[in-house]
């Protein structure tokens, strides 16, 4: 049958039009060959503007469509609903970007004309050569994986969990409870952080629905949408987890004393530990780098302490698999390592320490047992907060931190209240955007914190006037008064900045997904798909995706449970048929493709002798298509003639 | 009233590395490792790059500039979160100064006596008895012809 286009090219208000000349160019298009009708309209997408599409398909029995418009990203699953609608195939459609493409990056007005022609005749001749494909139809695995167990992954599981859907939880410390658990106080309410956390946490272990894997990591994810297989490595705690019942007797005993991780180095803990007394799992972990019977064979004390036998020192790591259909990445953030900026003397300061230190000294279960104390002991008569700590800044990094105002805030309150020390906040811009927050910021301004706008320009413990030795001097200059100030202090509290985790990289390389240029995951659409990921199936939520506070990591959290539920529920999901085929009667079983294919997708025919694609594997790269030797592989949607045909058309 | 001049600062843009001035959130930064601004609290760069930013640089663009009280330290530059450089608006203000034969008298005459002998610190006997003592060799004569060329 003789190809019938049409083409319709969009204005998108002034996006498109603003710089290419649509009527010309629609002219131009017309003129293509097999183009039989080509129009220009203001909103291709609207509902006029689709109907102008199935009326043309009914009246002039048109057989390809080709729309001129936005990234296909955008718009093409809403084009290709209307040739449905049309009762024409859905991959009879075709759609040329002549906006993120053209009009939006290119500034001479003739030129931006000239290169949507370009365009938009690639996509013509493409489309002379497209051929009806059918989508296939593939259950989806009703569980779900969510890596993460910090507030945000138990938010997401708890909300999957109550809806009678099955959870693997998997946590990489050994207990869940994230930063959020090394937290005292939380702004701007002021609620104790571990009192509204922890029944979380215990609500997860006990939950019929949700499978907890702590200290596990995922090691490799394959499949697709509604088929996920994960790769779990389940680390050895050198504990059987059905007799230890967290006593405690064997961290008692133990002779090892390590920094503990949790309480950031402030305190110790023993190398078989838990982390913090509220752990979940109720476990005891056997940490093998410091263990001097698995380092050396030496001590044994925990075994013969143990009143229930539930040391095994010959436990090994484990590598399990589960079938899932949604996968959710929380995995949250690391805080930035403020030795970077030498001139604020971190590490080299006694008394100069970040934001996380100071909430393990303020926390009740902390190494202080909550009391506000210098490296010598005393309570400090004076405390300095620096704003802005590799946040806001172009060196490290540029985006606002989100939550060192606030937090900044809860400090000084916590500090007047605990210590009635003098409290100073060096700010560069005090943002208190939240619910509550700018009031939480006027009952500190009444609470008599000193608030000096500027960024500081140093920490120095180099006395120069009467009334500063032995303490640390803030320099900066409170840019209000205009005035260089040198402020004397006992304590400085560092507000890092929330960064990505070192190894969110591989993470997004694991789970195929993708890092911004602030190492954070990306979502689909930063307003609306929030928490949705460039790969079908995959959900983000929490800092990972990037800064945020726990009110909004929590939303999140739901967030992305409830579009979990929602692909869940639907019970099926449709493949793009943009697979790989092997023409058997071309191949010549050489194998080429099964050693290059990166989704193991092909299997060799013993029988006939032949390569033969697996579609529910394949995932259309093309790979297997530009290595065959006989031109036996074709890649559907995008075949060689296809795509020759496109060149051949932008090059006209 | 002050004079409002907004197109002063497109000039400043149109300069390279001064054209970072736009992105200055008024952190003070700058200020507080300025060795100028600690010894002359009259003098602060965050202040005059606010003031080229908001169109009233005019103050800056006298004969006696509060400018030339900048040492070209690049402290600023170094501890700037936001890469402004106010070194580079300095040098640009100095710039339009020269351009307009405002010098300040002592720097015409460092002018003058580059021009002339191609050092800014005239070379003695002095000098060169403290280099040779120091196993340093004597300082000789700019060639002045070639210094011209370039000049």
């Amino acid at each position: 049958m003789e190809p019938k286009i049409g083409v319709y090219i969009c204005h998108c208000g002034t996006n498109i039009a603003g710089k290419v000349n649509v009527e010309e160019v629609a002219e131009f298009a017309g003129k293509l060959p097999y183009v039989v009708v080509s129009k220009a309209y203001k909103f291709m997408c609207s509902d006029p503007g689709q109907n102008l599409i199935v009326e043309d398909i009914k009246k002039l029995k048109l057989n390809r469509v080709v729309v001129a418009a936005c990234s296909p990203t955008m718009h093409e699953p809403t084009f290709r609903r209307t040739c449905q609608e049309g009762r024409l195939n859905q991959y009879l459609f075709q759609m040329a970007n002549i906006r993120e493409h053209c009009s939006w990056v290119t500034e001479d007005k003739v030129e931006a004309s000239e290169k949507a022609k370009a365009i938009i005749a690639g996509a013509v001749y493409k489309a002379t050569y497209l051929e009806p494909l059918e989508v296939k139809k593939v259950k989806i695995n009703p569980h779900t994986l969510i890596v993460g167990g910090g507030i945000t992954g138990i938010q997401a599981a708890l909300e999957i969990a109550d809806s009678g859907h099955k959870v693997y939880l998997v946590e990489k410390e050994p207990s869940i409870g994230g930063h959020m658990a090394q937290f005292d106080k939380t702004f701007p309410t002021l609620d104790c952080s571990a009192c509204i956390l922890t029944p979380k946490m215990v609500q997860v272990a006990q939950h019929q629905n949700i499978k907890l894997f702590s200290y596990s990591e995922v090691l490799e994810v394959s499949g697709f949408v509604g088929n996920f297989k994960a790769k779990i490595l389940k680390k050895a705690r050198y504990i059987d987890p059905d007799k230890c019942n967290g006593c405690g007797e064997c961290a008692l005993k133990c002779p090892i004393k390590v920094l503990s991780e949790f309480d950031e180095k402030l305190g110790m803990r023993r190398a078989i530990y838990k982390p913090f007394a509220q752990g979940v799992p109720n476990l005891f972990t056997i940490d093998k780098e410091h263990c001097t019977k698995l380092l050396k064979d030496k001590c044994g004390l925990c075994e013969k302490i143990c009143p229930r036998g539930a040391i095994d020192y010959e436990q090994k790591d484990e590598i399990i698999e589960v079938s899932v259909g949604a996968i959710i990445l929380a995995t949250g953030f690391q805080i930035f390592d403020a030795r970077q900026m030498p001139q604020y003397g971190y590490g080299r300061l006694g008394n100069v320490i970040t934001s996380l230190e100071f909430e393990r000294l303020c926390s009740a279960n902390g190494p202080t047992g909550g009391k506000i104390v210098l490296k010598d002991g005393t309570e400090p008569k004076s405390v300095g907060i620096l704003h802005c700590i590799g946040s806001r800044d172009d060196r490290f990094h540029p985006y606002c931190s989100r939550v060192c105002c606030m937090y900044a805030l809860k400090y000084s309150h916590l500090i007047k209240e605990k210590t009635g020390a003098e409290v100073y906040q060096f700010y560069v811009d005090m943002r208190c955007f939240g619910k509550g927050y700018e009031e939480f910021y006027n009952r500190l301004l009444e609470e008599g914190v000193h608030f000096v706008r500027g960024k500081a320009a140093e920490v120095t413990d180099f006395a120069v006037y009467k009334g500063e030795e032995g303490k640390l001097i803030v320099r900066c200059e409170d840019t209000a008064i205009g005035a260089i100030r040198r402020i004397p202090l006992d304590m400085v509290i560092l507000a890092n900045a929330l960064e990505a985790k070192d190894d969110a990289k591989e993470l997004a390389r694991i789970f195929s997904i993708n890092t911004g240029a602030d190492g954070f995951f990306i979502e689909k659409h930063p307003k609306l798909a929030p928490v949705s990921t460039t790969t079908d199936g995959v959900f983000i939520a929490g800092c990972c995706q990037g800064c945020k506070d726990i009110p909004d990591a929590v939303a999140q959290g739901a967030a992305a449970a409830s579009e979990a539920l929602s692909l869940i529920d639907r019970g099926e999901v449709e493949i793009e048929p943009y697979t790989s085929i092997i023409n058997a009667d071309l191949c010549s079983g050489c194998k080429t493709c099964i050693e290059l294919c990166p989704y193991t997708a092909i299997e060799f025919d013993e029988e006939k002798k032949v390569s033969a694609v697996n579609d529910a594997l394949c995932k259309g790269c093309g790979t297997c298509v530009a290595a065959c030797p006989s031109g036996a592989a074709t890649a559907q949607h995008f075949t060689d003639k296809q795509i020759f045909s496109e060149i051949e058309g932008v090059l006209a | 009233m002050p004079k409002i001049d907004l197109d002063f600062k497109k000039k400043l843009t149109r300069v390279e590395y001064a054209d970072f001035l736009t992105y200055c959130y008024q952190c003070g930064a700058c200020v507080g490792d300025c060795p100028s601004a600690k010894l002359s609290p009259a003098f602060n760069p965050r202040e005059i790059v606010l003031r080229v930013l908001l169109g009233l640089a005019e103050p800056l663009l006298k004969k006696d500039s509060i400018i030339w009280q900048c040492t070209t330290c690049y402290t600023c530059q170094e501890v700037c979160p936001q890469g402004v450089r106010p070194i580079e608006v300095i040098t640009a203000l100095k710039n339009i100064i020269s351009a307009q034969g405002m010098l300040p008298d002592s720097i015409s005459a460092s002018v003058g006596i580059i021009k002339d002998t191609g050092r800014v610190v005239l070379v003695s006997n002095v000098i060169n008895k403290r280099r040779t003592e120091q196993g340093l060799t004597e300082l000789k004569p700019v060639p002045m012809d070639e210094l011209k060329k370039i000049l």
